[in-house]
C-alpha cells in the first residue's frame, strides 16, 4: 500500500522504517532534508522510501502528492495541533476518507474530538500506558 | 460579558485592553509565565498560566461560564484546535479564532468555528479600500442569515449616478442602508435621494452576490 508520512522526526522515521519492512511503499515528507538522514539509506536508494522535501502544511505541496482513497496518510510532526490542522487540510484538498488519515496526538481530549470528526487517532500516551497496564495485570503486581 | 482570550499573541494584550475598557470581564491564558506577568502588571490581574489547547486549563479559567472564547495566540494551529475543542466541549461559548495564513483559509472556514478572522484578509481588504477606492469592502458578516454588509463607493462615471435608490436594478433582498457623501454628510432618508459621484454606499447583500452588486454600481455609463 502507498503510505504518506508527514513529519519525519523520531516517530515518523521509525514508522517509515517499520511499515517499509512490512512491504509498504512510503512517501516521507519533511520540511528539513536533514530529517531524511534518520532513514536507512538502502531503503531510500532502492526507492522503497521516497523522500520529499516540502511543507506538509502547504496547500500546493498537499495537492502535488495526489493522495487518493487507496492510500493512507500518517500525520506525525512533533506538534499535535499542527497534525490536526494538516489532517483537516488534507481531508479538504484530497480525495481520501478521513478514516484513512491517521493523526498522532498526545492529549486525550484532542484525540477524542478528532476521532469524533471521523479521523483515525493514534495516541502516543495511550499506546505506552496500555501495554504497561496489561503487564501489571498479567503479573498481578 | 465574560470573555476568555486563549494565547497571549502579538495582539492579545490590545484585544484584552479594548474589551476591558468596554466593560467586559476578560481573562487571558498562556503558557508563557513572562507574558502573563507583563499582562497582569499592565492591565490588572486578568491573566493566568495555562495551555489554550488543554481542556483542564480552560476549565480552570472558567470557560464553562464564558460567553465568548477568542483564540489569539501566534500559532494558527493552536488557535484552530483550541476553538474546535471549546466549541465541541462547551456549547454555550461563542468561538472566535484569529489566524495569519491564507493557506489555512478553507480549514478555518469549514472548522465549525463561529468567527474565523484572517489577519491577511483584513489587511488586503483595507489595502484594497485604499488603493482601489471603488472596491466592495466587506464590513460585517451576519451570522446565520446568509447576508453580509458591504461598502461600495460610486465612481464618477457610474451608470447609477442621478438615480434614486429604487431605480437601481438590484436583486430583491439587497438593501441600501445608508449613504455617505464625499463631504461626510450622512443621508438616512433615502426615498428621494439621488446618487452622486463618490458617495459611499453601505449595503446589505445576500452572500455570494457581493461582486454582482459591485458591478452594478461601478459599471461606467459608457459601458452600459
Amino acid at each position: 500500500m502507498n503510505i504518506h508520512i508527514i513529519g519525519i522526526g523520531h516517530t515518523g522515521s521509525k514508522i517509515s522504517e517499520e511499515l517499509c519492512s512490512a512491504g509498504h511503499k512510503i512517501n516521507a515528507i519533511d520540511t528539513d532534508k536533514k530529517a531524511f538522514t534518520k532513514l536507512p539509506s538502502e531503503l531510500l536508494d532502492n526507492k522503497y522510501i521516497t523522500a520529499i522535501k516540502g511543507n506538509g502544511n502547504d496547500k500546493d505541496t498537499i495537492s502535488s502528492l495526489r493522495i487518493n482513497n487507496s492510500e493512507i496518510v500518517i500525520v506525525s510532526t512533533g506538534k499535535e495541533t499542527l497534525n490536526c490542522l494538516i489532517a483537516q487540510k488534507i481531508s479538504i484538498l484530497s480525495n481520501i476518507e478521513k478514516q484513512k488519515i491517521i493523526i498522532l496526538v498526545k492529549d486525550f481530549y484532542i484525540g477524542n474530538f478528532y476521532r469524533s470528526l471521523g479521523f483515525s487517532i493514534f495516541n502516543k500516551i495511550d499506546s505506552t500506558s496500555d501495554p504497561i497496564l496489561k503487564f501489571i495485570k498479567n503479573r498481578n503486581i | 460579558m465574560y470573555i476568555i482570550i486563549g494565547g497571549a499573541g502579538n495582539i492579545s494584550e490590545e484585544i484584552a485592553s479594548s474589551l476591558l475598557s468596554s466593560g467586559d470581564e476578560v481573562h487571558v491564558i498562556d503558557i508563557n509565565e513572562n507574558i502573563i506577568e507583563k499582562i497582569n502588571s499592565n492591565l490588572g490581574i486578568i491573566g493566568s498560566i495555562g495551555d489554550l489547547t488543554n481542556i483542564k486549563d480552560l476549565e480552570k479559567s472558567g470557560i464553562g461560564r464564558a460567553a465568548m472564547f477568542i483564540a489569539a495566540s501566534d500559532n494558527d494551529e493552536d488557535n484552530l484546535v483550541a476553538c474546535q475543542l471549546v466549541k465541541h466541549n462547551f456549547e454555550t461559548s461563542k468561538t472566535v479564532s484569529i489566524y495569519k495564513y491564507m493557506d489555512n483559509y478553507q480549514v478555518f472556514q469549514q472548522s465549525g468555528i463561529d468567527h474565523p478572522i484572517n489577519l491577511t484578509e483584513l489587511t488586503i481588504n483595507r489595502l484594497s479600500s485604499i488603493i482601489n477606492t471603488h472596491a466592495a469592502v466587506s464590513l460585517i458578516e451576519l451570522p446565520g442569515r446568509d447576508k453580509g454588509i458591504i461598502s461600495v463607493k460610486v465612481p464618477p462615471n457610474s451608470q447609477v449616478l442621478g438615480l434614486t435608490i429604487k431605480e437601481i436594478p438590484f436583486v430583491q433582498e439587497t438593501k441600501i442602508l445608508m449613504v455617505a457623501s464625499e463631504n461626510g454628510e450622512i443621508h438616512d432618508n433615502l426615498e428621494e435621494y439621488k446618487l452622486c459621484a463618490r458617495d459611499e454606499l453601505i449595503i446589505r447583500v445576500p452572500n455570494g452576490l457581493e461582486s454582482e452588486i459591485h458591478t452594478i454600481i461601478t459599471t461606467s455609463i459608457y459601458e452600459k
